[in-house]
């Protein structure tokens, strides 16, 4: 199970968001395949040496954001029913999170509403012209 | 922890045993130079410096060397040597002696009788007569009293920077407590037991040992039991401390000798005398060296060696019953320790 | 054995008082975080816990029942200091542990002190600090214990080591024991706890779950134009628990509603409002030396 997923402790994030937000990722970008097995609790709290009822908290958060199911014995699983809208779903949350933060780091910086939405629109026009 | 404090008896163990067999190995070093000797010989000796002594040696059927001196002033001298079963000589003198001058002693295995008939004096020496085991039992018991010095303190040792380790196992403290003790009282029973038999062992190199049991119950008792109770003593004033315990262990002798002595002087009527008296008297019952006499009832007349008897087994009580209540405040205080 | 809780405890040596009307909640199954400077407390708790200090006031309690041999069967303690047998060798202490534990594994035991690198025929005097503590870490796991108590458990350890230990805690987490334990290393704290208690002069002053803690706590900062300036009356809100105004610029800690305090600021006239995350390490700076935690924030100013 080549799950790349990394945590930083030291971050105010809380960790276990941070989990959740990777396994989304991974899904988002494919590298978690549909009905793909996660990592155990245990192994997943190992193996980033951090508190196990952590990932469990992790894991249930996702289950019920129906981007994974867990069979009683047998593991955790990418859902494998929906996953199209599944991925979609969780990249639209990994987006909206980076946006969200790019436009709040602006507005701090003492940027307005337009010069924001002129940034914004600049970016699209810029990394969507390949699609063109 | 019990098996902390087992370790530790074993560690005693080890060095009482080794003091045993250095003893041992000097007893038999001593063994061989005197069997250069033939003592008989250097006996015969000295007695035939008169002219005209007759000597004659026979050997009777079941081994025994006799020699037969016959001194021309009247002494008439019979050595039965048995080898291995002892010597005995036989003195018959013409000094007519008083009947409270005749002399009997034991000492060891060696019986000296003196008795009295008209104008002579027969003198029995037995080199291998009995051999009292209370005299056994005596030795083991001081023994086991300096070893019980040691293995004090069992508490105090445990509070030196261990009680994490020991107090949080799943048992209570009393029972805690209660199992160190009886595995040190068992180390000072064993420290007992090998001093008898390295006692017995060096005297079989000299001789077959023909041992009589008389006051042997009330000796066993108070050797038994006057360790013990010193060692409850000890660890009765140490069980809260945590450092300066080695000090108690150290003084523990030449105090409890000091008072002893200081309960003994026949003070005078002074006021001084009067409440020094008061003091060190009481105190002396509290000592448990005051219970570890030992006195030699064969060295007794007969009226003097029940008493002797009697005052054993008093003793052993007194030293038992301090044993509990020592061990008592030990256990109580210990009950408290704080790590 | 379900949640452990200490009551109102209150341990005093003489004058001095080591611990005040401490109180905690640890659920079961929970890896606790016990934080604080030397001297706060921490050990002395753990002392009361285990029977080995007496409280003047409050209560321990194990799943509701005070602390009895039955439920010393069923925890493993790792104390701060060195308590071994100097003169005994580890393989000795193993076997010490093996009579006086039922639940005790001694390969289990022997795997791990290989892991270690400690071995068994050394005596306890021989061993190094690090060394020592491993020892008391490795006899505590070797057993299949329900609480797990451990001071300071990495003390003397190297990183490679401390990783190991931390590990073993994760591990036991993961069999569903419940751990307390204190540490100096916060970042150990923030990964294998999910609570923590910072205690400081034996007060609790900051206890909650990480993740609860990690996304209340925020610091919100702005600028105003002008030295001049009225809060107007944000400082005596409950939520916020310091307020450092340096020349224009106000940092407000707030334990909770970070947004509307950024909407307060804002209104307040000041610019370049922002929110900044704390990891554990300024949380708990802040909660007992205030005046280096300012320092971190600044210099890291972590999102």
């Amino acid at each position: 199970m080549p799950v790349v997923l990394t945590v930083d402790p030291r971050s105010g994030v809380p960790i276990y968001l941070q989990v959740i937000e990777q396994v989304k990722r991974s899904v988002a970008l494919g590298v978690l395949a549909a009905g793909e097995q996660l990592p155990t609790v245990k192994q997943l709290a190992l193996d980033l040496t951090i508190n196990p009822n952590t990932v469990a908290k992790a894991y249930r958060e996702l289950e019920r954001d129906g981007v994974i199911e867990t069979a009683p014995g047998r593991g955790s699983f990418v859902k494998s029913n929906g996953v199209a809208e599944t991925s979609r779903a969780a990249a639209a949350d990994v987006a909206r999170a980076a946006i969200e933060s790019a436009v709040r780091e602006a507005k701090s910086i003492g940027l307005s509403a337009d010069d924001i939405r002129k940034i914004a629109a600049t970016a699209v026009d810029r990394w969507f012209v390949e699609e063109a | 922890m019990t098996y902390v404090e087992w370790l530790r008896v074993r560690n005693v163990l080890r060095v009482v045993a080794i003091i045993l067999v250095v003893f041992l190995l000097a007893a038999g070093a001593f063994r061989i130079y005197i069997g250069q000797y033939d003592t008989v010989g250097k006996l015969i000796s000295h007695i035939q410096l008169d002219p005209g002594t007759k000597t004659t040696t026979a050997t009777l059927p079941d081994g025994t060397n006799r020699t037969t001196i016959d001194d021309p002033d009247g002494t008439h001298v019979v050595i039965e040597d048995r080898g291995f079963e002892g010597k005995t000589i036989r003195v018959i003198e013409p000094t007519g002696k008083r009947d409270n001058d005749l002399t009997h002693a034991t000492i060891g295995s060696v019986h000296i009788d003196q008795s009295a008939k008209g104008r002579t004096t027969t003198t029995i020496v037995r080199t291998n007569g009995t051999t009292a085991f209370s005299g056994l039992l005596r030795i083991a018991g001081t023994v086991a009293l300096i070893v019980a010095t040691f293995l004090a303190a069992p508490f105090a040792r445990e509070n030196d920077g261990h009680l994490e380790l020991a107090l949080t196992r799943p048992a209570s403290r009393v029972e805690l407590a209660l199992r160190t003790i009886g595995v040190d009282v068992l180390g000072l029973w064993i420290v007992a037991a090998m001093t008898i038999v390295a006692q017995i062992l060096a005297q079989l190199m000299f001789e077959v040992p023909h041992y009589e049991f008389s006051d042997v119950v009330w000796s066993l008792a108070v050797a038994a039991i006057v360790p013990i109770a010193w060692y409850s003593l000890i660890n009765a004033a140490t069980a809260s401390m945590k450092r300066a315990y080695g000090a108690i262990q150290g003084v523990a002798w030449p105090v409890a000798m000091l008072l002893l002595v200081l309960s003994e002087i026949p003070y005078n009527d002074s006021a001084l005398g009067q409440a020094a008296k008061a003091v060190f008297v009481p105190l002396a019952y509290l000592n448990p060296l005051h219970y570890a006499q030992f006195q030699s009832a064969s060295l007794a007349v007969n009226g003097r060696q029940l008493v002797a008897a009697n005052l054993g087994y008093v003793n052993a009580l007194a030293a038992l019953i301090l044993v509990l209540v020592y061990s008592a405040v030990a256990v109580l205080q210990w009950r408290r320790v704080e790590a | 054995m379900s949640t452990i809780r200490i009551n109102h405890l209150k341990k005093t040596y003489g004058p001095f008082v080591a611990v005040d009307d401490l109180s905690i909640d640890v659920p079961e199954g929970s890896v606790f975080g016990l934080l604080g400077p030397n001297g706060a407390g921490k050990t002395t708790t753990f002392k009361c816990m285990l029977g080995l200090a007496f409280p003047q006031e409050g209560s321990i309690e194990y799943g509701g029942r005070p602390l009895s041999t039955e439920v010393l069967a069923r925890i493993a303690y790792v104390p701060e200091k060195t308590v071994l047998y100097e003169w005994m060798t580890v393989a000795e202490h193993v076997e010490m542990q093996r009579r006086a534990y039922k639940d005790f594994n001694t390969a289990r035991a022997r795997e791990l002190l290989a892991q270690f690198s400690i071995d068994p025929r050394k005596k306890a005097r021989n061993l190094s600090k690090g060394m020592k503590t491993a020892t008391m870490v490795a006899l505590a796991i070797a057993r299949t214990a329900d609480v797990l108590i451990l001071d300071e458990p990495t003390s003397g350890l190297d990183p490679i080591n401390q990783r190991h230990v931390l590990n073993l805690i994760i591990n036991e987490s993961a069999r569903g024991a419940t751990v307390i334990f204190s540490s100096h290393q916060v970042g150990q704290v923030e990964r294998a706890a999910e609570h923590i208690a910072v205690v400081d002069h034996g007060r609790i002053v900051l206890q909650g779950a990480v993740d609860d803690l990690k996304a209340d706590r925020k610091i919100v900062e702005g600028i105003f134009p002008s030295e001049s300036y009225s809060l107007d009356g944000i400082a005596s809100d409950g939520r916020i628990a310091r307020v450092d105004a340096t020349g224009r610029i106000v940092r407000l800690l707030a334990t909770d509603g970070a947004g509307e305090f950024v909407n307060r600021l804002e209104a307040l006239g000041a610019s370049g409002v922002r929110v900044v995350d704390l990891n554990l390490e300024d949380i708990f700076l802040y909660a007992v030396s205030p005046k280096e935690a300012t320092a971190d924030v600044v210099a890291e100013g972590s999102k």
